[in-house]
């Protein structure tokens, strides 16, 4: 009997931590206070309770672009996003797992990965074309209106990798 | 008080048919295998999970580098894992180790590590604590075999905890679109989203037409999300729809939890239509059976237990 009354009493305090977790109102100190006794486990099974899915829904975003140099200093756009005549990696880019290490934050930060999977694919580029000596990664700032993209000619966020030997 | 506390200790007493907690095992992980393999099919794992120059991974010592288990071992166990909880294989030690991989591999490509992934991981948590392998099962047909069958009757308190979590999902979800795009007078949320070259799967040339259309999406789903709750008040009225009340009456007269959950599955086939977000539609999917009556799933199933005890 006794275990009826334990397991709806560990029910109760998992559901009132995980809202006090997931409170929506600023009281940090008081959630830390609160939460510090069983912290280890929302960490040790990395799990939150404070979910976001497009809570920046702003019109002002960032479209991905990466471009190209090669030996004799031809340029190139090899993936812009959300263009198809400009799709190379494609594949790759649009998968859930890399974009997240490249796309911009609500607020415009980008991921702490973004430096290293820059240079994890310009080495992928530089192994597939040995014509190309540079490679490099830009946003450029859009707007959209009234469901349509258009781009403010603002560029952010340049990263560019040598290669190393020719 | 003592009331109070005793209404609530029966409720998590209950039991019912294992058919709920066993489709939402199967499906969340079929969709975690999907996710899995399309990594593998894209060549991706090494990319993903290894620090450079393999990879844009962060260096980590877990228990993974102390087994020396490259990332690649990582996904096959992952995969083996996966499988066998679809499969309801040692289903809560497969959950187990998915879970303690996951982590692992969250922490070894933090960036990559999505809602989603959290998400999987709390159900996978609360399944292994569950008896889902009682239904559609390896573990439940060997138990047949040497004549000691897994009661198909289970406590209920673990799919209450998934319905819990999805309700608490969609508020907090709800609650945190604090941009001005999710409300009045715009209410352009959705068209934003929807043209977002990173995550739109179509150009967005249709949205000029669509953009009423859009608005009034955008105004329901903020809806939907924040008043979510109200579908635990509907779920109760449906599962006591023989004692009085006006209001009972009224939202089962209407249907009104079959439409909140028509509402939930359009919104997530219009994001899976709509946007490349890879499994997140279909994980929150996965969890559906969860939400419905154990009534409403024995009559999909034919099975016929279906009130609970």
């Amino acid at each position: 009997m006794r275990w009826r009354h334990l397991r709806a009493a560990t029910i109760a305090l998992a559901i009132l931590l995980g809202l006090i977790q997931g409170c929506p109102v600023p009281i940090e100190p008081v959630q830390r206070t609160l939460l510090a006794p069983v912290d280890w486990i929302a960490r040790g099974v990395r799990f939150h309770q404070r979910w976001a899915l497009f809570t920046g829904a702003s019109p002002d975003r960032f479209r991905l672009e990466i471009h190209t140099r090669t030996w004799s200093n031809t340029d190139a756009i090899i993936y812009r996003a959300g263009d198809r005549e400009h799709a190379e990696y494609a594949d790759w880019l649009v998968q859930r797992h890399l974009r997240g290490a490249w796309n911009p934050n609500v607020r415009g930060v980008l991921p702490g990965q973004y430096a290293a999977f820059t240079r994890w694919l310009a080495q992928q580029i530089f192994a597939e074309r040995p014509e190309v000596g540079m490679v490099w990664f830009r946003y450029e700032r859009i707007a959209i209106e009234d469901g349509v993209p258009r781009g403010l000619g603002l560029y952010v966020f340049d990263v560019y990798h040598h290669r190393t030997t020719r | 008080m003592t009331r109070v506390w005793s209404a609530w200790v029966e409720l998590w007493d209950r039991r019912e048919d294992a058919a709920a907690l066993a489709a939402t095992r199967i499906l969340v992980a079929l969709v975690v295998l999907y996710d899995l393999v399309e990594i593998g099919r894209l060549g991706l794992v090494n990319a993903i999970y290894s620090p450079a120059p393999l990879g844009f991974g962060v260096a980590y010592d877990g228990w993974a580098s102390a087994l020396e288990l490259s990332p690649q071992a990582l996904w096959w166990i992952a995969v083996i894992a996966a499988a066998a909880i679809a499969t309801g294989t040692a289903t809560r030690l497969a959950c187990v180790v998915f879970v303690a991989v996951s982590v692992q591999l969250g922490e070894m490509s933090p960036a990559s590590d999505r809602g989603i992934d959290s998400m999987i991981r709390i159900v996978l948590c609360i399944l292994a604590l569950s008896r889902c392998h009682a239904r559609w099962s390896v573990d439940a047909w060997l138990r047949r075999r040497i004549g000691r069958p897994l009661a198909c009757e289970v406590p209920a308190w673990p799919r209450y905890l998934l319905l819990l979590q999805l309700v608490w999902i969609y508020c907090s979800g709800g609650l945190s679109k604090t941009d001005d795009a999710w409300g009045p007078p715009g209410f352009t949320a959705l068209a934003n989203v929807l043209a977002d070259p990173h995550f739109a799967r179509f150009d967005p040339g249709w949205l000029e037409t669509a953009l009423p259309m859009t608005r009034v999406a955008t105004a329901v789903t903020i809806s939907f999300e924040i008043s979510a709750p109200i579908y635990l008040a509907l779920y109760y009225f449906a599962e006591t729809r023989d004692r009085p009340g006006r209001i009972r009456r009224t939202c089962n007269r209407w249907r009104l939890r079959h439409a909140w959950l028509a509402i939930g599955i359009l919104f997530h086939l219009g994001i899976a239509i709509g946007l490349r977000l890879g499994i997140f539609a279909w994980g929150m999917l996965a969890m559906y059976p969860a939400l419905l009556l154990p009534s409403e799933l024995a009559r999909l199933t034919g099975s016929r237990r279906s009130r609970p005890s």
